[in-house]
């Protein structure tokens, strides 16, 4: 495990790679966001990604990591339309319960996320050059 | 002039100020982490102990002339103190990120001013061995 600044790349490409998770789960919420089927079990759920914080063997602060990606249980939304290919015995056909205000900020969330962790990098790699530097 | 420690504070002004920008660095990367609560070094107190000869290296050492190196180490969880959030949040993740964001900046500037001290020391002993030259 790498230490002093070195360690800041760590930390921060830890936490670029947990909001491009995040930001791919929302992609493919919001792609889903539209699809339609004909029962309530067979409805698409929204993903979820869940974070947590990360320390090594010493418990040193090290940067975040997603645990998990789980399915959100929201009721889907049923919506009367005998017409509809997909409709069931009653008529109805069920729409995914996805927000798409919902995933949009969370979407503005993450990338702003992903820039300020791009930043840290670009920063850190700028410290570690003037310490190479040193006596020149 | 050459003592053991020709950089006087300023060497272990840096590892507090390397120590800082991890603490700092892991805030930001813990934004959206359920229950996260922000910590900072106490800089005042982590200084001291650092002079002190306290905040051990943590690299492994292995032979009496090995060098340790800076991170943030055991030593260093007593040092960390919770920040208070200015504003309530929702879902427990106190992080304000702007905060984080200006403390890292003004970390970050203070450790090149660190390393242009250090440079300047550097450049005064040059000058005094190679005769004034």
């Amino acid at each position: 495990m790498s230490d002093g600044l070195m360690r800041l790349f760590d930390i921060s490409g830890s936490a670029m790679r947990a909001q491009a998770l995040r930001l791919n789960t929302i992609a493919s919420n919001i792609a889903n966001a539209n699809q339609v089927s004909s029962t309530k079990s067979s409805s698409f759920q929204a993903l979820k990604t869940l974070f947590e914080a990360r320390y090594d063997e010493n418990g040193v602060c090290n940067g975040v990591q997603v645990t998990d990606i789980v399915r959100a249980n929201q009721a889907p939304i049923p919506e009367f339309q005998p017409q509809h290919p997909l409709a069931d015995k009653d008529g109805y056909i069920y729409r995914t319960p996805v927000n798409i205000i919902e995933e949009l900020t969370e979407s503005m969330s993450a990338s702003r996320a992903l820039e300020v962790n791009a930043y840290l990098i670009e920063s850190g790699k700028k410290m570690i050059e003037r310490m190479l530097q040193l006596g020149h | 002039m050459l003592g053991n420690n020709i950089f006087g504070i300023h060497e272990q002004a840096l590892t507090v100020h390397v120590q800082r920008a991890q603490i700092l660095a892991h805030n930001l990367a813990n934004t959206s982490t359920p229950d996260y609560q922000p910590k900072d070094i106490n800089f005042k107190l982590a200084l001291a102990q650092a002079q002190d000869g306290l905040l051990a290296p943590s690299l492994m050492t292995t032979h009496p002339q090995h060098v340790g190196g800076m991170g943030c180490n055991d030593s260093m969880h007593a040092l960390l103190e919770t920040r208070v959030s200015s504003q309530p949040h929702v879902g427990g993740n106190t992080v304000d990120s702007h905060v984080e964001y200006a403390a890292y900046a003004e970390n970050t500037l203070r450790y090149l001013a660190n390393i242009t001290f250090m440079n300047h020391r550097l450049q005064a002993l040059n000058t005094v061995l190679s005769g004034g030259r």
